[in-house]
């Protein structure tokens, strides 16, 4: 396995699985995402991250009872715009969430980031279409921090 | 003149009041010297939690006292030795504080409604083993009373795990910053006529190097022949070393059907570098959670 970076890693090939977690009400995944100058190849590491964070939740049981899901990722101001959140939907709609409540995703970005850049990135997740989809049936919310 | 209405409010309206007010210590003060009604509910939530430290601080609390405080309020007003339920012990960056300040071991037996401990240090870390043996034996007798059912232990390495496994109230644990736990040592025979904890809520942070000896002792059968966590309800994971990972697999199959709350936090490890994905280390920790996920 080779990091993005270039560098070479030896990866167990550990598999988690929630599919006994029968009773679980709150997931709470607070995990990097992306944090770099270099926006291509983050890009790919945030859709990965998301993907897999996707895959975790499909483990669930079918119907979980689930209710709250609380995602924390990291990301500079320019690469979670260009994510495609629809495989999000999907998994909220796979039928494993039908007792979610809330899914609270909240993108944290670097210090240095202006307040101004916090608000249009946010402005702009919220303006996404399939996110805009899934806030306006009260599904998600999203912020910025 | 009608006394005002606050006065004339049954007493458990009155006890919920204040305890909104617990982290409050200014007003519940000034609320001892309403009348003794209130007085006595008051004493119950001012002296609720109380943080002690050795010698001097360097972070300021409302509940926070110097050990030899507490002993002279103690001595002055036994009775309040009974309203503490939760105790925070600070402990000091040298060994030699804790022996020139020993009061403690004696205050500890008298506080017999305690249901929350925490060993915590506002320095880099305490060794267990350099705790003077009067004060580490007193913690210890307080940490398995029947009362106990709250154990917080950060920053404190050399713990001696398996004295836990005589707290048979236990429910809420929580390890933090903790670089390694004592060897086991062989069960006593009173342990083994104990019930075993049964730990509801288990929160485990950073503890990358003590983790084997920590999932060791969280996964080996008691001597009841079940396991500390088999009833588990809450479980937060926090770390910065991807390795660590390999834990959670067999945590999640001991406990995975009882969670109502499963958290997974790796967030430090972002704050930390937040201004680049460069470290191999932050690397490799990226793949190694996809893998996981996958």
């Amino acid at each position: 396995m080779r990091g993005w970076n270039g560098a070479q890693h030896d990866v167990d090939p550990i598999v988690l699985s929630l599919s006994d977690a029968h009773s679980l009400e709150t997931l709470t995944i607070r995990w990097v995402i992306s944090n770099s100058p270099f926006v291509g190849v983050v890009h790919s590491v945030l859709t990965t991250q998301i993907t897999s964070i996707c895959g975790l939740i499909k483990t669930l049981p079918m119907p979980s009872a689930v209710q709250h899901i609380n995602i924390l990722t990291f990301s500079d101001d320019l690469s979670a715009n260009l994510v495609d959140w629809s495989i999000l939907e999907e998994t909220i709609h796979c039928g494993r969430l039908r007792s979610l409540i809330k899914l609270e995703l909240t993108v944290c970005v670097s210090q240095y980031v202006e307040e101004q850049s916090k608000a249009i990135m946010c402005r702009n997740l919220r303006e996404d279409a399939v996110l805009s989809r899934l806030i306006h049936r009260g599904l998600i919310s999203v912020s910025v921090e | 003149m009608e006394p005002p209405a606050a006065l004339n409010l049954p007493l458990e309206v009155l006890n919920v009041i204040f305890q909104l007010l617990r982290d409050d210590t200014k007003s519940l003060k000034a609320s001892l010297l309403v009348n003794r009604a209130f007085l006595n509910i008051v004493e119950s939530h001012l002296y609720h939690h109380i943080e002690i430290y050795f010698g001097y601080r360097i972070k300021d609390g409302q509940s926070t006292l110097p050990v030899s405080k507490l002993s002279d309020l103690l001595y002055g007003s036994p009775h309040i030795s009974n309203h503490i339920r939760s105790l925070r012990i600070v402990f000091p960056p040298l060994p030699s504080m804790v022996q020139g300040d020993e009061g403690l071991s004696t205050i500890l037996p008298r506080l017999q409604r305690l249901k929350m401990i925490s060993l915590t240090t506002h320095y880099h870390w305490v060794l267990w083993r350099t705790i003077p043996e009067p004060l580490q034996a007193a913690l210890l007798v307080a940490i398995q009373s029947s009362n106990t059912e709250e154990v917080d232990i950060e920053l404190v390495d050399d713990f001696p795990l398996q004295s836990l496994n005589e707290c048979s109230n236990l429910r809420e644990v929580s390890f933090s910053r903790i670089e390694s736990f004592r060897p086991e040592d062989a069960q006593t025979d009173a342990a083994i006529g104990r019930d075993s904890p049964c730990v509801k809520s288990l929160t485990v942070g950073y503890c990358a190097s003590a983790l084997p000896n920590l999932f060791g002792w969280l996964l080996a059968p008691t001597s009841q022949g079940k396991l500390i966590i088999s009833s588990l309800r809450s479980f937060v994971f926090r770390t910065i070393n991807s390795q660590d990972m390999k834990w959670l697999v067999p945590m999640l199959n001991a406990c995975l059907k009882t969670l109502v709350s499963l958290e997974f936090d790796a967030s430090e490890i972002c704050r930390a570098r937040c201004t680049h994905l460069s470290s191999p280390y932050l690397s490799h920790a990226l793949i190694q959670f996809t893998h996981l996920l996958k």
